[in-house]
């Protein structure tokens, strides 16, 4: 390649979205009225286009209940070939109120990794869905290595 | 919770018995500094022009810091310039290190001030400590974050834990 190789390439909304159902962990942050930005990871599930994320009492639940900007991030990164990408989606978050919907994610893959008094859940309505591919670093790995052709590196 | 886990899911270990297994502990500040002196991937976290931006970045413990590279020009080194000489901008650098098979693992949150590193000098012994750009490229740009503030959680199998 003769261009930067190093640079990152946007991923559309499609392959984001297809990235974001290949991993279980990802982040979410919101800023306080401080601007002391918060970031921690979370176990997640896409439900439509929405994220989804099982929380209690606490930061997370608090910044949802105040309407604040959240933001979503999950990657999956191969140091050692440093290589990957990552997806960013934006938008607000609000706790699932609806019975329905509760009991349906209640029978999803969210199950918590610890004993969570009074959890609930809380989902993201993307308005703002972006992505990168971080391409090899320039060296002695070949693109090949990942997988085949067209193959996305997840 | 009380109630039962409903059907399905037979040949997997029932959930809520796992969770009840695991246990949360808050780390202190020298625990969390051990867990990630030894730098890898990190996700940078700040306000930008559209709200919270966070993205995966190679760092390494520095003095103390959380230091990587970006490039110059690049849209996180444009949101975090504040425009104004002494005034730095609020971000967070969170690290973590999750065992998906063991359900265990620990988060580090670091928040503080995302600092440009522009002296000559720095930069040098900054480059002398092996902060490696990630992804390649053109990252000449070095970002220092001086932590205010350092929490973490882990999670892990109670039998594991410290206290039994």
């Amino acid at each position: 390649m003769t261009h930067d190789a190093g640079a990152a390439q946007p991923l559309d909304r499609d392959t984001c979205l297809r990235l974001l159902r290949s991993v279980v962990i990802g982040r979410v942050a919101w800023a306080d009225d401080d601007g002391r930005v918060v970031v921690l990871p979370v176990n997640f599930i896409t439900d439509g286009d929405d994220i989804a994320f099982r929380t209690s009492e606490g930061g997370k639940l608090s910044a949802a209940r105040e309407g604040r900007l959240f933001s979503f991030e999950a990657d999956d990164v191969e140091p050692g070939l440093r290589t990957g990408w990552s997806v960013l989606v934006s938008g607000t978050a609000q706790v699932v109120a609806d019975s329905a919907v509760v009991d349906r994610l209640e029978h999803s893959p969210l199950a918590p990794w610890s004993p969570m008094p009074a959890s609930c859940f809380v989902r993201l309505r993307p308005d703002q869905t972006t992505g990168r591919r971080l391409p090899l670093h320039p060296g002695g790995v070949t693109r090949e290595r990942i997988g085949p052709e067209g193959d996305i590196p997840c | 919770m009380t109630d039962h886990a409903h059907g399905g899911a037979h040949e997997i270990p029932d959930p809520e018995r796992e969770t009840q297994t695991r246990t949360v502990e808050e780390l202190g500040g020298t625990e969390c500094l051990r867990l990630i002196s030894e730098g890898g991937v990190g996700r940078i976290a700040y306000t930008g022009r559209f709200g919270p931006v966070v993205l995966p970045v190679n760092y390494k413990l520095h003095d103390g810091a959380i230091v990587f590279r970006t490039a110059p020009g690049s849209p996180m080194d444009e949101d975090l310039r504040t425009g104004i000489s002494e005034a730095e901008y609020l971000v967070a650098f969170e690290i973590d290190e999750i065992d998906m098979a063991a359900r265990e693992g620990w988060s580090v949150l670091i928040q503080g001030s995302a600092h440009h590193v522009d002296s000559e000098a720095e930069r040098a012994s900054l480059a002398q400590a092996g902060v490696e750009p990630w992804p390649g490229g053109e990252r000449e740009l070095f970002l220092r974050i001086v932590p205010s503030r350092i929490t973490g959680r882990r999670i892990r199998r109670a039998d594991r834990s410290a206290s039994g």
